[in-house]
């Protein structure tokens, strides 16, 4: 029980430091990490958190070039649910070729729609503000999700430890 | 089975097409308008953080209303690095001098973005002039440099219509008359600095004070624990001015500045302020005939029934009043030294020459002086004189009949006579009593009429005899009181004329606070008229002539005004014609209507940049802990060894 508690104790104060310092970091939306961390939680002790790191990043990647299309040299809002459709499209598409490569498509998709949830809004409602958010975004983004993931890696790790 | 499955799910396929290409193609099938062309352009320029412009891009819309055009070329008056279609799918293409874009041939709203190019930026004039200046603690910094800080935070706008250009306007003055004046007109634009946002937690004690003339004061509203700063400024001359500012002061700390937006509109303002021009205007024409009455008023010298005329005709009847003062008092002391001559000796006159001893001719009263000296002195003595020799003769004749007594020396010859008579004969006493003694008495009676007056016995017979001693006596007495009386009425005359000093100028003498002799009270009149009189009209003279120059003055400044009031409907109507004229900036379609605004946008201080760079930081060092303890042990994935 108190290796719970001590256990329990450190992952809260991990994440409370995350949020407090989140606008330092440029991480937007802290509760991704959270998302992060119960998602990574099932790889356990013995799986390739590099790797699911590197997905992640895929995918965020694929989305900011998604995104950067769409508001470059697509027709914008409200009348281009086609082409965002298309572009959503493609961007899976694309995740799903590379998951064959090895990489975790379910790390890439989070990644993606990560980065979607982050910026669609500004995309829909602010089209120009695009400009400045974008990478920045996608920086935030790839914060909050490798920190989750990172504290699920510590999370299993001391786990593991208090429970040997 | 499967035919059917094919054919059915062809059906399905075939009417969802018709259902989506017929509207289109029903579409593609109006034609129904001549084409009006309305191009919209929004300038956004991007100010860096040195405050030049960063980049332009020209938000387009162009509005067809009604249909049969299939093919618009918009204007390019700056070469562009990329233009895109921002809501439909239409490509735009890119001429020398133009830009095509293919449309459906109906009425429809096209949109494009265009990037004017860099090289073009510092060659463009923009019609205003933008430039922010940012201070911290009075010290000029860029806008980056102020991220996270906290000090006195002051901002300045500085804008400048530069459109002015000197132009002919033609107006009608008040006197109906054409007047063609050359004046420097502007293109109006208002330059709107609105939703200025500043977060109460980090900016306070916010400030936008202004300045009457120069400067326009901003209005802050507090909303919501965050502070709005807007600005209205009309560079609209000539009644506003060309050249203006605003300026923001606020306490900050720990800094963040959104992006701020001012925006350039060509307008010429419509305020719901009541219209005082023409009123004005009508008072300045009535301050103008008053001032041009009060002028032809004062007029001049020369110029008939006018003040400077009336005062300068005072003027020359108060200096010959002066100079004709000036002879009544030389005639006048003629006149006293006609009474009486100070310099007269009377004891040395000489009666023969009729002057004295040093040639002075007496006055009137000397005169009059030698007159009653000649009669108390000579006159009088010498009838009293001869009075009493009458008396002696009188007595020495004597009276017939007394007593008779021996003659002696002091008995009279009609004793002696009587005497002798009683000693001689009878015909020698009938000759003495007829002849002499008669004789005698005669005689003495006549000497008494010639001494105390009476008749007088002539060959002839007895008469009157009114010259006698004593009447001349009388006479002379009578003459002496009058020529007393001469005497005392000229002294009186020459006291009122008052004495002259040694240069003949009379003598200051006061009664009761007025000049108490007539020469002292004429050079008193005279000395006013010289004194006072004559310049108080010669200051009257000046004043006035002040009066016309002031008033003329006055009549020029105010000329002025009514010249600008005259001319501001041209004015006006210049402005309202160069806002109708500033419709592009990039080039419009030719027969189209066009609208043009600006929008400037500061650079935004925040904390991305820095963000980013930490978050950059934290995803390598994340990386590096992940490739440190993230991979998986290699043991744990060795197959097994599969035994032979």
């Amino acid at each position: 029980m108190k290796k719970a508690i001590g256990l329990g104790l450190l992952v809260a104060i991990l994440f409370t430091i995350f949020v407090l310092l989140q606008d330092y970091l440029g991480a937007s939306a802290f509760y991704m990490a959270a998302i992060a961390m119960a998602m990574f939680a099932v790889l356990g002790p013995f799986g390739d958190y590099l790797k699911t790191a590197i997905a992640i990043l895929i995918g965020v990647v694929v989305a900011l070039a998604g995104m950067i299309v769409l508001a470059t040299k697509m027709p914008l809002p409200p009348d281009n649910l086609l082409f965002v459709a298309l572009v959503s499209g493609v961007s899976l598409f694309l995740l799903v070729i590379v998951s064959t490569t090895g990489m975790r498509i379910d790390a890439m998709f989070l990644g993606w729609a990560g980065y979607l949830a982050a910026v669609f809004g500004t995309y829909t409602t602010d089209t120009p503000a695009m400009a400045t958010v974008a990478l920045p975004a996608a920086v935030g983004v790839s914060v909050s999700l490798l920190l989750g993931l990172f504290m699920s890696l510590l999370v299993i790790k001391i786990a593991m430890a208090v429970n040997q | 089975m499967l035919k059917r499955s094919r054919f059915r799910n062809a059906v399905i396929l075939l009417t969802a097409m018709m259902l989506i290409v017929a509207p289109v193609a029903g579409t593609y099938g109006q034609n129904t308008g001549s084409g009006i062309i309305q191009d919209n352009e929004l300038v956004i320029s991007q100010l860096g953080d040195n405050g030049q412009i960063e980049s332009i891009q020209v938000l387009n819309n162009l509005n067809i209303a009604g249909g049969g055009i299939s093919t618009v070329e918009d204007g390019k008056n700056y070469s562009v690095t990329s233009v895109r279609n921002l809501y439909s799918t239409q490509k735009i293409g890119q001429k020398e001098n133009s830009l095509t874009v293919k449309t459906t041939g109906t009425a429809e709203d096209l949109y494009y973005l265009a990037d004017i190019d860099k090289k073009e930026i510092p060659g463009i004039k923009m019609p205003v002039n933008v430039q922010i200046d940012y201070f911290l603690n009075d010290q000029k910094v860029n806008p980056s440099s102020i991220y996270g800080k906290s000090g006195r935070l002051k901002i300045v706008c500085s804008l400048e219509n530069t459109t002015g250009v000197e132009q002919e306007i033609e107006y009608q003055d008040s006197n109906g008359n054409l007047v063609k004046k050359q004046a420097t007109v502007f293109t109006p634009y208002v330059v709107s600095l609105s939703g200025w946002e500043f977060d109460n937690r980090k900016f306070s004690n916010i400030k936008a004070p202004g300045v009457a003339g120069e400067s326009p004061e901003g209005v802050l509203v507090n909303v919501q624990g965050i502070t709005q700063v807007s600005w209205s400024v009309p560079l609209v001359p000539p009644k506003y001015p060309a050249k203006q500012y605003t300026i923001l002061e606020a306490d900050g700390k720990n800094m963040e500045l959104p992006s701020f937006k001012i925006a350039v509109i060509p307008i010429v303002p419509t305020t719901a302020e009541i219209d005082n021009i023409p009123t004005i205007h009508e008072s300045f024409l009535k301050l103008y005939d008053g001032f041009d009455q009060i002028q032809n008023g004062v007029g001049a010298r020369e110029k008939d029934a006018t003040l400077l005329f009336g005062l300068g005709a005072v003027k020359d009847g108060a200096e010959k009043l002066s100079s004709g003062l000036g002879s009544l008092v030389d005639k006048m002391k003629t006149i006293k030294f006609g009474i009486a001559n100070p310099s007269f000796n009377a004891a040395t006159y000489d009666a023969d020459k009729g002057v004295d001893a040093n040639g002075n001719t007496p006055g009137l009263r000397d005169a009059v002086g030698l007159l009653k000296a000649g009669v108390e002195e000579r006159a009088l003595p010498a009838y009293k004189l001869q009075i009493m020799i009458l008396g002696m003769l009188e007595q020495s004749i004597g009276s017939s009949g007394g007593e008779v007594q021996e003659p002696g020396g002091n008995t009279s010859i009609m004793n002696d006579l009587a005497y002798l008579k009683s000693q001689v004969a009878a015909p020698q006493q009938k000759i003495i009593s007829d002849n002499i003694e008669p004789k005698l008495n005669r005689l003495a009676g006549n000497l008494k009429a010639f001494g105390d007056g009476g008749n007088i016995v002539t060959a002839s017979g007895s008469m009157p005899f009114p010259a006698s001693v004593k009447a001349l006596e009388e006479g002379s007495n009578s003459t002496l009181a009058a020529l007393n009386k001469v005497d005392g009425g000229l002294a009186m005359i020459e006291l009122g004329m008052g004495p002259v000093d040694k240069n003949g100028k009379p003598v200051k003498v006061m009664m009761n606070g007025q000049p108490g002799t007539i020469l002292y009270a004429l050079a008193y009149m005279q000395e006013s008229i010289d004194g006072q009189l004559v310049p108080g009209i010669t200051q009257l003279q000046e004043g006035a002539g002040k009066l016309s120059t002031g008033a003329g003055t006055a009549k020029e400044a105010i000329s002025g005004g009514l010249e600008t009031f005259e001319s501001v409907p041209a004015i006006v109507s210049v402005l309202e014609e160069n806002a109708s004229k500033a419709d592009t900036f990039l080039g419009k379609p030719e027969g189209a209507t066009g609208t043009v605004a600006y929008i400037f946008q500061t650079p935004e201080v925040s904390k991305e940049a820095n963000a980013m760079k930490y978050g950059l930081g934290a995803l390598a060092v994340v990386l590096v802990l992940l490739i440190a303890l993230g991979r998986p042990p290699k043991q744990a994935f060795e197959a097994p060894v599969e035994h032979a």
